[in-house]
């Protein structure tokens, strides 16, 4: 198969036709955000357009609502300069919730407390999450800084401690 | 008479193609990758959105296919995914 190079002359476009998306320019730094399914998704190409308005590119944008329809989420990066709370009420309206990334806490304050809202000592939070000790008392201390995603895995432990021991603990 | 169907809205980028047609009161909107194989074109992951279930109706999508066939000069077009 062959890749025709203009679609837009294979279509013959004789007139000006009104071009969807946009010609805004965006920010190059982009964030991860989430995308969820709330509803039916009838619009689905209205979701594109709309994903379209800000940045996305027509593939980045078609693997959005590709993934929302088969698998009811999608990740995609917008770009920083997007106005989130007008896209997340346009979305809403399409069946699609738009979250973004938490706030990442101060590490150390986030693991002493989380540590402490369980009862447990330095040995056993490393014990629970399978980590060094030392490694742990180093970020509680603010000696080191954890990746953001040992910060990830502390909130799944915070929110489900056992779901972290199945993850790290196997049966013999 | 049917009223013939038109392109009103269209947005290309490489093989990706997003496009309204309009007839009178009617609308349909199709957003996938296009491809050409010789004389024939097959648009994969189409998403499609119109005015609701039936509300067109299987002649006038006929009329469409044809008006899209000879519009990119194809024998044949076939909606994939």
């Amino acid at each position: 198969m062959s890749t025709n190079s203009s679609l837009r002359d294979s279509f013959g476009l004789p007139a000006p036709i009104p071009t969807v998306g946009t010609t805004r320019s965006f920010s190059e730094r982009r964030i991860t955000h989430r995308l969820v399914r709330t509803g039916p998704f009838a619009s689905r190409v209205s979701v594109a357009r709309r994903l379209r308005e800000e940045g996305l590119t027509l593939k980045e944008a078609h693997i959005a609502i590709t993934e929302l329809a088969e698998r009811d989420y999608t990740i995609c990066e917008l770009p920083d300069d997007v106005d989130l709370q007008q896209l997340s009420d346009d979305l809403s309206r399409l069946d699609v919730g738009l979250r973004r990334p938490l706030t990442q806490p101060e590490p150390a304050t986030y693991l002493t407390e989380v540590r402490t809202r369980h009862n447990l000592t330095q040995r056993q939070f490393a014990d629970h999450l399978g980590l060094d000790l030392r490694t742990l008392q180093n970020w509680e201390q603010g000696r080191n800084r954890p990746d953001p995603a040992i910060l990830t895995l502390v909130r799944i432990f915070d929110r489900n401690p056992g779901l972290v021991a199945d993850a790290i603990f196997e049966p013999l | 008479m049917a009223p013939p169907w038109l392109i009103i809205a269209f947005d290309d980028t490489g093989d990706y193609v997003d496009v309204t047609f309009r007839s009178g009161e009617l609308w349909i909107q199709f957003f996938g990758s296009l491809i050409f194989d010789g004389r024939r074109a097959v648009f994969n992951g189409v998403h499609v959105q119109g005015p609701g279930a039936n509300q067109i109706g299987i002649r006038r999508l006929m009329q469409l296919r044809d008006f899209v066939k000879d519009l990119i000069d194809v024998d044949e077009l076939k909606l994939a995914g």
